[in-house]
């Protein structure tokens, strides 16, 4: 029983001694960001194999397919909830094209990791989909 | 003040498309639960888990992980932490003396029973059968039958 206390005890602290092998940054203002969109294409995965280029300012970006050179713009909000793990929540397009997504990252290292895309809208019309892809920050 | 009320029109925005945008849950804990998960991509040699399915079974503080295709399994303690309600991670511990993390996966749900993860081993520790690197794979919750 007593085991049991310490381990739990452990485990609540545990994140400020292990984790923090990596470091997301604090904001992405001013940073560049490329993501490689991972799978085969399908329907659900239109940008499958494509590189993406975010270049963000305060509460804005500008996103563009390196592929197609297609670019879009939107407004953001980014949130760091553990060093390794954040999120960034976008509104591209407006009003009855508005599409709405988010981009959930966890670091390998500094400047590279995993990232989970989870679309909720796009172009209005409710568009529940999710990918993955491989994300490189640029200072 | 036109900026004060730009960033309040923003926060607004975001405020409402968060709140109609919750369109799943993850659960409060994992207790009694069922995570049955594959990792994508080809096997190879730091992915020889690649496709294959486990399951891993959830009591209060610790879970059995089993492979579905080999049936070697292990058991090992954990930490659920929900950060949104789309959002939670898995540590996994080797044992409660050491204290040294074997994995997380971080989970993002599509719905409340499917999504995908990022599954991030830690460096130096190697497991068997398990990726050496980090990897995505997509993953079904169901709650046990008691």
């Amino acid at each position: 029983m007593r085991r049991w206390g310490v381990f739990i005890l452990l485990m609540t602290f545990s994140d400020l001694g292990v984790a923090g092998k990596c470091q997301l940054p604090v904001s992405l203002n001013g940073l560049t960001l490329l993501i490689r969109v991972n799978g085969m294409y399908s329907p659900n995965n239109v940008l499958a194999d494509m590189v993406l280029e975010y270049v963000f300012e305060k509460k804005s970006y500008q996103v563009t397919i390196l592929n197609t050179k297609q670019s879009r713009s939107g407004i953001y909000q980014y949130r760091q909830l553990t060093p390794m793990l954040a999120r960034f929540s976008v509104l591209e397009g407006s009003k009855a094209k508005l599409t709405v997504y988010s981009n959930t990252f966890v670091c390998e290292t500094d400047t590279i990791g995993y990232t989970i895309f989870s679309q909720k809208k796009n172009e209005g019309v409710s568009d529940i989909r999710q990918n993955t892809g491989v994300f490189i920050i640029q200072k | 003040m036109n900026n004060w009320v730009r960033l309040l029109f923003i926060a607004l925005v975001f405020f409402h498309v968060e709140a109609v945008s919750k369109q799943c849950n993850l659960p409060q804990n994992l207790e009694n639960y069922t995570l049955l998960f594959r990792i994508s991509g080809m096997s190879y040699k730091v992915s020889p888990d690649a496709m294959v399915f486990r399951e891993l079974s959830f009591l209060k503080y610790s879970f059995e992980d089993k492979s579905l295709v080999t049936g070697k399994h292990f058991k090992a303690k954990y930490r659920y932490q929900l950060f949104t309600p789309d959002v939670a991670f898995i540590d996994v511990y080797r044992d409660e003396i050491s204290m040294v993390r074997q994995y997380r996966n971080v989970l993002v749900c599509q719905s409340d029973f499917i999504g995908q993860l990022i599954y991030t081993p830690e460096m130096n520790i190697s497991i068997p059968g398990v990726s050496k690197s980090q990897i995505t794979g997509k993953y079904i919750l169901r709650k046990h039958k008691n």
